[in-house]
């Protein structure tokens, strides 16, 4: 990656900013807390597209104070001390201060994106294709993506944190195949052709027979899933809509082999976090420890209405956006299966390699997960292929499902998330599981 | 962007057109209100964006830039890749009204809060027993101008609000939404009374009645949603389309469905889109076949033709060509209530309880919704949670009637219908 330790924000005085917090005199009566952002994107569009290289550079302030149940956010695209006394001055609800107007002065973002890696990953697609002896139209989509973010509180100044990542989009005439990635070379040139190619061989398959089935869910799979039935399913304020959260602490939702744990700080290196995006300190956090409910997802507010929770989980998509408990990098403690033992777990199931989409609604404990394709499990080997395939069922029943965990994890991008319309990366590493009983349809 | 729309734009496309390139500039500035209420508590927020883009290049490198705040007159641009640019010519846009309200400020954190208020009041005189479990006030306005070296100069003034309302009782929830152009213009109870018999309906468990289907139009509406992107796109018209191409039966006799980026009163009104070309009036089925698609300038036969149909998310995106007011016409002689003791037996369909589903392959829709078992003209009970079920092909070719009413829902972009009374459509559970 390109820089990955240098500051997006270069000369920021943050011991002014937070005296400039301080003579707004409202942490009295809450949590003030501002944000600095930058973001930055380079995408190199499919060949054919109108208008090529595209860049993106902005940058912006927020101010957000918390009192009790109640909180206040302001934003703005521009990091003056003017843009500063503005949305202290709306968070806070007076008029002109008496204070003068903040003086920061921030200097220009040094991190220029990573251009040849971004131009070259076509070209190395291209061949890492044709060395599987496959050619098929394809669209792809290249993007390196920056967020630099810097939170200052009255009381304290966590370190400048950053996000940097690259995110692959194909458009294939078969559906759409994605991939997040924190590095862009032969292996992630390998790795998406070997995944393009499948689907390839799979796009005329039959459909899958509806009915109920075990299946045995590949690293990329159960990561998916396990991001919309237990991250998601525990995020305090999704538990939130049913009652208390802090009642689910303790309660049994799968086998005692079931250890999930949400950790931002064990990221693949340059998405790991120190602190979230309200500055504090994340948490290695076990959701499911020996299959009961540990520690829910939780952010300051939720924290503080329930205080057996703890913060250090609120995130947002950007400066406009609304801090929330949200999920980051999920992992499923290894088992002892060998993935030849998994599929003799669910022998007659089908093999799901990869998860395309998933939801869940937080009332209901319904889950959807889509899959491009599957393979039967036949003799204990992945056989022949299906087509699109929907997975359905209670989280209970997915969790209560599972009868056999792999040796092996596997990190990697989980795929972006879009809790209250506000797109996130998230990130995984999980080994395979087999789980019974869950219900297969058409997709 | 006070006054003159864009003389810096303009001086920038200036500076980049020389040796021959095409250039467009964009700038837009917007602020937005939103208070949101939900078990987790509340939250106010303000936000002001400001940013621009540039598309520079000729037809065979071309590069896109954007960034927040000013526009930059000395930007160092990135370096062009092998991708066409083409810009569209300047064309007079047709006289359009500016919508009333357009300039009003924006609700302040308190009427914004009373209108949660009095929403919940209303909704427990309505729903005794019913609770908000969540809300969101949303509103926003925007201004954008667009020069480009095709002679572009144009400026787009938006305003939007969205209310969105969760509401539950006995173990039974509705989402509803209302878009509107300002706070003033939703009406709680009549909101309140809506989400009541959703209510009402999903928790009845009559069984449907043989007979036609009456379609609500936030019902209606979806379904029109779920159709468009059949019918957007050069491809769409082909014989190989989704649709079975131009010519195509998509209808009875009645449907005419239209895009319509000026229509008068919607919600994202304007007199040109996001590329500067004059919004107007396309008709995509016309007497019940499919006309035309929704078609860019840049696919059109005749660009010169082609009405405006590309929307900007926002300054960090790139026009993309989608509908803007999608809508079946009604039937201006042809009163709702008319069309309720006309259908006799059957079933009266509220809203959809959730996404419209639809098989590509195959054509098959189906969607969760809401309603009432009729007979003899009157709602006998409510149907509890059904699947409706058909196929977007055919479904209107089923059309009896329609109402004079006509109601848009939000989605990616506005989508539109009249009360519709629709045979051949199945309630299976």
């Amino acid at each position: 990656m390109a820089s990955p330790i240098a500051t997006g924000f270069p000369g920021l005085d943050t011991a002014a900013v937070a005296r400039a917090l301080a003579l707004t005199g409202a942490e009295a009566a809450g949590e003030i807390e501002v944000t600095f952002e930058r973001r930055q994107e380079l995408e190199l569009p499919p060949e054919g597209a109108s208008v090529g290289a595209r860049s993106r550079r902005e940058e912006g302030i927020s101010a957000r104070l918390v009192e009790g149940e109640r909180s206040w956010l302001a934003s703005r695209d521009g990091l003056s001390g003017r843009d500063l006394g503005e949305v202290l001055r709306q968070v806070v609800r007076v008029g002109p201060p008496a204070a003068p107007e903040p003086r920061i002065e921030i200097g220009a973002s040094p991190i220029e994106p990573p251009r040849s890696a971004v131009e070259a990953f076509p070209g190395r697609l291209e061949r890492a294709l044709r060395r599987r002896f496959a050619a098929f139209p394809l669209r792809l989509t290249v993007r390196w993506q920056r967020r630099d973010l810097q939170v200052v509180g009255a009381r304290m100044v966590p370190p400048a944190e950053r996000e940097e990542l690259f995110s692959l989009d194909v458009e294939l005439p078969w559906g759409r195949c994605g991939a997040l990635a924190t590095e862009l070379g032969e292996n992630e040139a390998e790795a998406l052709a070997a995944r393009l190619v499948a689907r390839f061989r799979a796009r005329e398959a039959p459909p899958p027979a509806a009915g109920e089935s075990a299946v045995v869910l590949a690293p990329a799979a159960a990561a998916v899933a396990l991001h919309e039935a237990v991250a998601h399913a525990l995020e305090a304020d999704l538990l939130a809509r049913g009652g208390r959260p802090d009642a689910s602490l303790g309660v049994e939702l799968g086998p005692a082999s079931l250890d999930v744990l949400d950790d931002p700080s064990g990221a693949p290196d340059g998405v790991d976090r120190a602190t979230d995006d309200e500055g504090m300190p994340v948490q290695r956090r076990w959701l499911l420890r020996g299959g009961k409910v540990d520690q829910p997802i939780a952010d300051r507010s939720s924290a503080r209405r329930w205080p057996a929770l703890l913060p250090g989980s609120g995130f947002r998509s950007g400066r406009h956006g609304r801090i929330r408990p949200r999920t980051v990098h999920l992992e499923l403690l290894p088992g002892k299966e060998s993935t030849e033992a998994l599929l003799g777990l669910a022998e007659g199931g089908w093999w799901v390699p990869e998860i395309g989409s998933g939801a869940l609604d937080a009332d209901s404990g319904r889950f959807v997960l889509e899959a491009p394709f599957a393979q039967r499990i036949s003799g204990g080997a992945a056989a022949e292929c299906c087509g699109r395939m929907r997975l359905s069922g209670r989280v209970a029943e997915l969790l209560a499902g599972v009868v056999g965990i792999g040796a092996e994890a596997a990190a990697g991008g989980a795929g972006w998330c879009a809790k209250g319309g506000e797109r996130r990366a998230v990130w995984a590493r999980v080994p395979a599981i087999a789980v019974a009983g869950l219900e297969v349809e058409p997709g | 962007m006070n006054g003159v729309v864009g003389e810096r734009a303009a001086e920038l496309v200036a500076r980049l057109a020389r040796g021959g390139r095409e250039a467009e500039v964009y700038e837009k500035r917007g602020r937005s209100r939103r208070i949101e209420r939900g078990p987790d508590g509340e939250v106010a927020s303000t936000s002001i964006e400001a940013g621009w883009a540039v598309r520079c290049g000729d037809l065979r490198r071309s590069f896109f830039a954007s960034g927040s705040d000013e526009l930059p007159m000395d930007g160092s641009w990135p370096a062009p890749t092998a991708h066409p640019l083409w810009l569209p010519e300047r064309r007079t846009a047709t006289p359009w009204t500016v919508p009333p309200g357009l300039d009003a400020p924006l609700a302040s954190e308190a009427e914004a809060r009373s209108l949660l208020d009095a929403l919940e009041r209303e909704l427990g005189r309505e729903a005794p027993g019913a609770r908000l479990v969540a809300a969101r006030f949303e509103e926003g306005s925007s201004a954008a101008a667009i020069a480009s070296s095709r002679g572009v100069a144009a400026r787009v003034d938006s305003r939007v609000a969205t209310l969105r309302l969760e509401a539950e009782r006995g173990g039974v929830r509705v989402t509803a939404e209302a878009p509107v152009r300002e706070a003033r213009e939703v009406r709680p109870a009549a909101l309140a009374g809506r989400i009541a018999d959703r209510l009402h309906a999903l928790e009845g468990s009559e069984p449907p009645r043989p007979g036609p289907t009456l379609l609500a139009a936030p019902l209606a509406a979806r379904l029109v949603e779920a159709l468009a992107p059949w019918l957007v796109g050069r491809e769409a018209g082909s014989a190989a389309g989704a649709v079975g191409g131009i010519g195509a039966r998509l209808g009875a006799e009645a449907v005419e469905l239209v895009d319509d980026g000026a229509l008068a009163g919607g919600l994202l009104s304007a007199p040109v889109d996001g590329e500067g070309v004059p919004c107007g009036p396309v008709r995509l089925i016309e007497a019940g076949r499919f006309a035309r698609p929704l078609l860019a300038w840049w696919e059109a036969e005749r660009a010169e033709e082609a009405h405006g149909c590309c929307r900007r998310a926002s300054y960090r995106d790139l026009p993309r060509r989608a509908p803007t007011h999608l809508y079946l016409e009604p039937d201006p002689e042809s009163p709702v209530a008319d069309l309720l003791t006309g259908s006799g037996s059957g079933s009266y369909l509220l809203d959809a309880e959730g996404g419209v589903r639809v098989d590509p392959t195959s054509g098959r829709f189906t969607v969760a919704v809401s309603g009432f078992a009729m007979a003899g003209g009157r709602a006998v009970g409510g149907l509890g949670r059904r699947r409706l079920v058909g196929d977007l092909r055919g479904w209107l070719v089923g059309l009896r009637a329609r109402g004079r009413d006509l109601g848009f829902v939000a989605g990616d972009g506005m989508f539109g219908s009249p009360t519709l009374l629709v045979e051949g459509l199945e309630l299976p559970g």
